[in-house]
């Protein structure tokens, strides 16, 4: 490890990205990484009476306070790849030294850490506002698969945010990424019941297994009786992991080689 | 006829900043998945107006999330690269200015709200049971109408906010949780129904929800003259709030306070 990959430098080089690229201030974090999500866990429980089922009504509330997990780093992370393509830093990126690991990681770790933010807001809105039924939680197994879930949403968000660097723009991804999130993963519609090819793409995705033992704490589950759900969610997110760091170094050559990243530039 | 040329050529300016590349392409897809999760949901009800309530809520959503963050997207990019400037020192008014910018969007945004009610349809595999179809339309349109003075009242916002992104970005989902455009606002939870009956959507979709369920005529007309009524007042108040922007903006030179 060399001394620009320091942990201290770590922590420096992910403060100061959050801070150029991230923060616009406290009502800002207070409204898209608190209120939102408990928004949305709201959204859906009033959903679930709407249509008569307050059984469904739980799990939809269960579903989308995980799903505030990949929400908050997807909706952090993204935004931070067109930002410095836009505001024209990324060139003093690309001929920096920085190990480009750690430079994508150290971005992606206080969104990590906003998650758990959101997850736990969310929950807490769930028990005291929406009476979910926490009395036979495991906390070790629900605090573990936040924790297992964060980390593979942190990279497959690092994966996808290359093509927010592509596409310059971050808002359509986000909001189709974050509904693929709540659509094919088993937040909202159970997995048994989605089309096969939708079940496939809901088994790519990050959050998919993790979200399986999160749902299995709230039924008391063991970590033990959760282990192969969450060694799964760890695998994909390796996978993005290694795809996040290989697509970003692609997207610098290419960078580096023809002095553009624009689509036009490569035809 | 001034104002014509003005609306035409904001229209134009910002319709061509939306139309190239194949990001469009992406903005039409952009919340079907989300749009079938809702549209799931729906089915799982045994009122066949559940179907029909959240397909044209959907609709309504996506024009309503897609054209305000679009607007608010080009005002705020504007403002980081210094052009609005030139947009406010034309002698057009700032309302005549933002509408045709405004107009560009909702057209743009119109595709991707009729592609999520087709999948919102396509999902249900059913068409919505209509118990009165003349309410439901008149019932539509109020609702249009309703997001449109919605949409509206924020605008002046927009351009105060100018570099700051976020206050209005958050209103956006904001006003989509309180609006009623998935649910009745009488679902809420106690005291926020209150709230959400400030939003003249809360009104039309109530309006929607009876003409579905073919509802009294008496309950239908109510819904519908506090949609139309709550509408005037927005527009009115929006044209308030243009004039002090307009009034800031000018005088001060100032974007933000």
């Amino acid at each position: 490890m060399s001394a620009l990959t320091t942990p201290a430098t770590l922590v420096v080089q992910g403060f100061l990205s959050y801070k150029a690229l991230a923060w616009s201030g406290i009502a800002a974090y207070a409204w898209n990484r608190l209120a939102r999500p408990i928004l949305f866990v709201t959204m859906f429980a009033i959903m679930g009476r709407f249509v008569g089922d307050p059984v469904a009504a739980e799990a939809y509330i269960v579903g989308m306070a995980a799903a505030a997990i990949p929400a908050t780093i997807l909706d952090g992370i993204l935004p931070s790849f067109s930002f410095e393509r836009n505001a024209a830093t990324l060139p003093f990126l690309f001929v920096s030294r920085a190990n480009r690991i750690a430079l994508l990681w150290a971005r992606g770790s206080f969104h990590l850490v906003n998650s758990w933010a959101s997850g736990a807001i969310s929950l807490l809105f769930a028990w005291s506002v929406l009476r979910l039924d926490f009395s036979r939680v495991d906390w070790v197994t629900m605090a573990t698969s936040m924790v297992v879930i964060s980390w593979s949403c942190t990279a497959f968000a690092l994966f996808a945010g290359n093509f927010s660097l592509l596409l310059r723009g971050y808002n359509d991804l986000s909001t189709f990424l974050q509904g693929s999130m709540v659509a094919f993963t088993g937040a909202v519609i159970p997995l048994s019941v989605l089309p096969p090819p939708a079940v496939v793409v809901g088994q790519a995705l990050p959050f998919t297994a993790g979200l399986v033992a999160f749902r299995a704490a709230f039924a008391g589950a063991s970590l033990d009786m959760v282990g192969g759900s969450l060694a799964t969610e760890a695998i994909v997110g390796l996978a993005y992991a290694g795809l996040a760091a290989l697509f970003f170094a692609r997207l610098e050559m290419q960078a580096k080689r023809r002095g553009s990243l624009s689509w036009e530039a490569a035809a | 006829m001034t104002y014509l040329i003005a609306i035409h050529g904001a229209f134009v300016q910002q319709w061509k900043v939306i139309a190239p590349g194949w990001s469009w392409l992406l903005g039409m897809v952009a919340n079907v998945p989300m749009v079938a999760a809702f549209a799931w949901i729906a089915t799982q009800s045994d009122r066949s107006s559940v179907v029909g309530y959240v397909a044209i809520g959907l609709f309504l959503m996506t024009l309503w999330n897609q054209s305000q963050i679009g607007i608010r997207w080009s005002v705020g990019e504007e403002a980081w690269m210094g052009t609005i400037e030139f947009s406010l020192i034309s002698r057009a008014p700032l309302a005549v200015f933002l509408f045709g910018k405004s107009l560009a969007y909702a057209l743009a945004a119109a595709r991707p709200a009729v592609v999520a009610v087709v999948a919102a349809l396509l999902i249900a595999r059913q068409p919505p049971a209509v118990a009165d179809p003349i309410g439901l339309a008149v019932s539509v349109c109020v609702a249009f109408v309703a997001v449109v003075a919605t949409g509206f009242i924020f605008a002046p916002l927009n351009v105060i906010a100018a570099r700051q992104l976020d206050p209005v970005v958050a209103l956006r989902a904001f006003v989509v949780v309180f609006s009623g455009f998935l649910y009745p606002v009488s679902l809420l939870p106690a005291g926020l129904e209150g709230f959400a009956r400030i939003f003249p959507t809360s009104w039309a979709m109530d309006a929607v929800l009876i003409a579905l369920e073919g509802g009294a005529g008496e309950a239908l007309a109510l819904r519908l003259a506090s949609a139309v009524g709550m509408s005037a007042a927005y527009f009115a108040i929006a044209g308030v709030l243009f004039w002090k922007v307009e009034e800031r903006v000018r005088v001060s030179g100032a974007l933000i306070t």
